[in-house]
């Protein structure tokens, strides 16, 4: 039996645009997890490779260097987009090219981020992982040629896929995706990171097991004093942040400033600096995750963790700045561990009341460090409580997150992924600028000044009042409110084929279409489209009362007037 | 916005794709997870050999190191309850008690019932003289999951968990630990005998020489088993059971031998001792009360302070001496009693002032006054 081919209606057809991104975002986050996975797999397989179990001093010295040495040539001569982090990268292809990152740069960060780390260099994973998983999204998005915003909401998709497997927190990588990547907690794009962030870490799960990243003690605040603590916790971590911060800045911009020629060898000069520093202290080769997890489980004297603290900011900062391929994440973690094993064990000895063990202080402080260097506190609060599943921890954790997170943005007021991009000539907008969208809603764009006559008025005097006020168009009104709208041209055609003796209600357009102030900007201006030039704008609490319209010449009025107003910041 | 008029045939060219793309991550997922399975592999190797190493480096000494070999094991394999337990261990050994203390916890977390992880943590909390969580890990050992054939692990479990109490002079919780423990015991002579002395430790020679007993049952010249029942007999004032016991055995050790000597004492020198005749039961309270005044004269010497309380007793005894006659004794058996009293009252004052006697003889003393003066 036959049946009889319906087409599709556009908004049939839209919802199933709509369920293929979802479907598309769950693959995405599944391909993002999958090789986030075989990137941390590869990376432990190699510094295996490399060092083996117990490795010799020339080992240590020699094998940084002499894989920088390859890193560095194919850094400078095939992937000159992937050295450091990948996360400041990613923001600016988000933001800057519309989504699009080349397909070299997700395999080549996988490859450069390998040799790197694995070769001993003081780097984290999350980063790569971050660029390779929002790579993968958007070569995926440009192979099936979707739409360019399609193609740019599935950069953050595949970041909080990558991350989310990465660390094993689904909540966090989300969070992360929205607060870092796209710079708005209120993005319409949370659905589908979380479908992706969910998709990834189940796939991660079922490869790699529910194994938390870290084993955490449990926290208990022992004494409300304690809390005080943590504030100090937080001071001392926001220096610290600040510290490392700058000190990356200044040494990556004298690095900079070394001729152009040398920027092939540069990845190996911090290499050799690097195998010095492992001959001293081999415990910050690489992610670092051991003494991480050690000095969580206070298996760690405060001695050793100051020695281990200065050794990885030495160490982070000479592999980041000298151009190598690596992440900064584990690094903030690794380091925040120590401040604050450091400082919890100075409470423990010093406090005057009873304290908890200083490995809950070591968790606190890679929160406030993440706070303080990433300058992404929310992510930095889930992540932690993700990891120890503990809702006591979240108050000291935020106290000691916002006080290093403000005096970090206090005295460093660019944070330091867009400064890593402006050393690179690359300025992103300002979380403030983003938020402060030059036009959010049709309440920005809202044009109050157009006349309205009643149905029954002449076309003469509708001409007389659309002449005075110098509007394109009038809205018409009847006894229930809005009747239509009749644009400036109507007026025209009709007075030179009907005269002015006609009443205006029979000019009248479809008031169906129309918009509420608080419709976005492109839901105003698709309407716009459809609505020959001239879309109401009615209040939701009664459709009768027309707030206004949004008019061509009304956009353009904003806009001149907008750009003026930023001309003095320009 | 109007959408193009291929829409559809987009729409479904996208869904074409999708199904590609689902494909090619399954595909990467097998991929990946055969590499993590071979990765886990050679984690774990890496993991036996770290442990391997960490073991050495604890024999030979090394805990310092150790912890750290330790350490790389657990983190590469963190379910391997041999290696926290092990780690823990090498933490001890290294002073980092609150460590090695929250590793086990955290693998106890994991395991509850798992003796050995509970018998670590007894230990633990013994070496810093927490009783109380010493004997609640203990007991959650004991009373945990074991495997078949660890039964003798156990009772000595429960003998080192009575040590330890009896160690702080716990001898209540010590004792029903040992009864508890002579309720399991194989019916073999060692495990009496060690049931007797533990006993014996716990205050208790009543039940010692019931094992005791039972330990001679089974292997009659056991020597362990003589000197016990000896010791407990003396215990319990059976002197003339002490000398049956210990005449049997072949060795004793010499702490037991002085023992011996005073239950022989007590035995040849007991005025009323039953079936004497009246001369020896005049020469015997003779001795004694001579014995006592040379012992109350010793005292007043080391410590002369001490007069207060033993002169009057000292009077007291030159008073009786001369009337230890065979007719007075004949007229006033009353007398022996009354001596006996008198000698134990000066030896008990020596005693207090002057610290417990050494002398086989004044101990023997002190013994027979407590076993017919001391009111029931």
């Amino acid at each position: 039996m036959s049946r009889m081919k319906v087409p599709l209606t556009p908004q049939q057809l839209r919802l199933r645009e709509n369920q293929i991104f979802l479907a598309l975002a769950i693959v995405v986050g599944v391909l993002a997890g999958l090789s986030a996975v075989l990137f941390s797999l590869a990376i432990t397989g190699t510094t295996r490779a490399f060092f083996g179990l117990q490795p010799s001093w020339m080992r240590l010295l020699l094998i940084p260097p002499a894989v920088s040495l390859i890193t560095g040539v194919l850094l400078y001569k095939f992937f000159p987009g992937v050295r450091g982090s990948g996360v400041p990268q990613t923001e600016a292809a988000f933001h800057l090219n519309g989504g699009v990152i080349p397909p070299s740069v997700p395999f080549g960060k996988f490859l450069t981020g390998v040799l790197c780390i694995g070769a001993g260099h003081s780097m984290g994973r999350e980063g790569p992982s971050v660029q390779i998983g929002a790579g993968i999204a958007s070569g995926i998005g440009q192979w099936l040629r979707l739409a360019p915003e399609r193609v740019k909401e599935l950069v953050p998709v595949g970041a909080a896929g990558a991350l989310s497997a990465a660390f094993n927190t689904p909540v966090a990588a989300v969070v992360f995706a929205l607060e870092e990547i796209i710079g708005d907690m209120n993005a319409t794009l949370l659905g589908s990171t979380v479908v992706a962030s969910v998709a990834s870490v189940i796939v991660a799960r079922s490869i790699l097991g529910n194994e938390p990243l870290f084993h955490v003690p449990v926290y208990q605040l022992v004494h409300p004093a304690e809390l005080a603590a943590y504030a100090g916790l937080g001071v001392i971590g926001g220096i610290v942040s600040l510290g490392f911060s700058r000190g990356l800045l200044k040494l990556r911009a004298a690095f900079r400033r070394l001729p152009a020629t040398s920027q092939v060898v540069q990845p190996a000069m911090g290499g050799l600096a690097i195998g010095v520093l492992l001959l001293v202290v081999p415990e910050v080769m690489g992610v670092g995750y051991d003494s991480v997890d050690q000095a969580l489980n206070g298996g760690m004297l405060a001695g050793t963790m100051a020695v281990l603290l200065a050794a990885k900011l030495v160490g982070t900062t000479i592999s980041y700045a000298s151009g190598n391929a690596g992440g900064i994440f584990a690094p903030s973690l690794y380091i925040g561990a120590m401040v604050g094993g450091i400082v919890g064990t100075a409470v423990h000895q010093l406090a005057p009341f009873p304290t908890g063990d200083t490995g809950a202080y070591a968790l606190v402080g890679m929160g406030t460090l993440f706070a303080g260097i990433i300058r992404a506190p929310m992510t930095s609060v889930f992540m932690i409580f993700e990891i120890t599943q503990d809702y006591q921890i979240l108050v000291p954790l935020m106290v000691a997150n916002l006080i290093a997170f403000w005096i970090s943005r206090r005295y460093q007021p660019t944070p330091v992924y867009h400064a890593l991009l402006q050393q690179d000539g690359v300025h992103l907008p300002s979380a403030e600028a983003k938020m402060q969208g030059p036009w959010r809603t049709a309440r920005d764009l809202l044009d109050t000044g157009l006349p309205i006559v009643d149905a029954d008025a002449t076309l003469e005097q509708a001409w007389g009042l659309l002449d005075a006020s110098g509007a394109s168009a009038v809205l018409v009104s009847g006894p229930d409110g809005l009747n239509g709208v009749v644009t400036r041209h109507q007026l025209e055609a009709a007075r030179d084929t009907e005269g002015w003796t006609g009443a205006i209600g029979l000019l009248m357009g479809d008031v169906g279409l129309h918009a509420h102030p608080d419709h976005p900007i492109d839901v105003v201006l698709e309407r716009l489209a459809e609505a020959r030039g001239v879309l109401p704008i009615v209040s939701r609490s009664d459709v009768r009362r027309v707030e206004g319209a949004v008019t061509s010449d009304s956009i353009l009025r904003v806009a001149r007037r907008r750009s003026g107003e930023a001309m003095p910041d320009a | 916005m109007a959408l193009p008029n291929d829409y559809p045939r987009l729409i479904q060219r996208e869904v074409i794709l999708l199904v590609v793309l689902a494909v090619i991550a399954s595909g990467a997922f097998v991929f990946t997870r055969e590499i993590a399975r071979r990765e886990h592999a050679t984690s774990l190797a890496d993991a036996a050999e770290w442990f391997a190493i960490g073991e050495r480096q604890l024999r030979e000494g090394r805990a310092d190191a150790a912890v750290g070999s330790l350490r790389r094991a657990t983190s590469r394999h963190r379910d391997n309850r041999r290696y926290v337990l092990t780690l823990a261990r090498a933490l001890a050994a290294n002073g980092q008690q609150d460590e090695a203390r929250a590793a086990l916890l955290r693998l106890r977390e994991l395991v509850p019932d798992d003796p050995d992880v509970s018998i670590e943590l007894a230990r633990l909390a013994a070496g810093r003289q927490d009783v109380v969580e010493a004997q609640r890990f203990y007991q959650n050992a004991l009373y945990g999951i074991w495997a078949p054939g660890r039964e003798h692990e156990r009772l000595q479990l429960r003998v080192e968990l009575i040590g330890m109490l009896l160690q702080h002079e716990d001898r209540g919780r010590a004792l029903s630990e040992v009864v508890a423990l002579s309720t399991n015991l194989p019916d073999a002579a060692p495990a009496r005998t060690e049931a007797g002395q533990l006993f014996l430790a716990a205050g208790d020679p009543a039940r010692a020489l019931d094992q005791f007993t039972r330990a001679l049952q089974l292997a009659p010249g056991d020597d362990d088993a003589l000197a016990g029942a000896g010791e407990a007999a003396f215990a319990l004032g059976d002197y003339a059971g002490v000398r049956r016991y210990f005449s049997r055995a072949a060795n004793l050790p010499e702490r037991l031998a002085e023992i011996g000597a005073v239950a022989q004492r007590v035995v040849d020198e007991d005025p009323l001792a039953p079936r004497l005749t009246l001369a020896a039961r005049r020469a015997r309270l003779q001795a004694a009360v001579s014995r006592a005044i040379a012992r109350v004269d010793q005292c007043l010497a080391t410590r002369p302070s001490a007069a207060g309380t033993l002169d009057p007793l000292r009077a007291e005894l030159d008073q009786m001496a001369p009337s230890i006659q065979i007719g007075v004794l004949r007229d006033q058996p009353e007398l022996v009693d009354h001596g006996l009293d008198l000698v134990y009252r000066a030896q008990r004052a020596a005693a207090d002032a002057c610290g417990g006697p050494q002398d086989p003889e004044d101990r023997a003393l002190l013994l027979i006054g407590e076993r017919h003066m001391r009111p029931s």
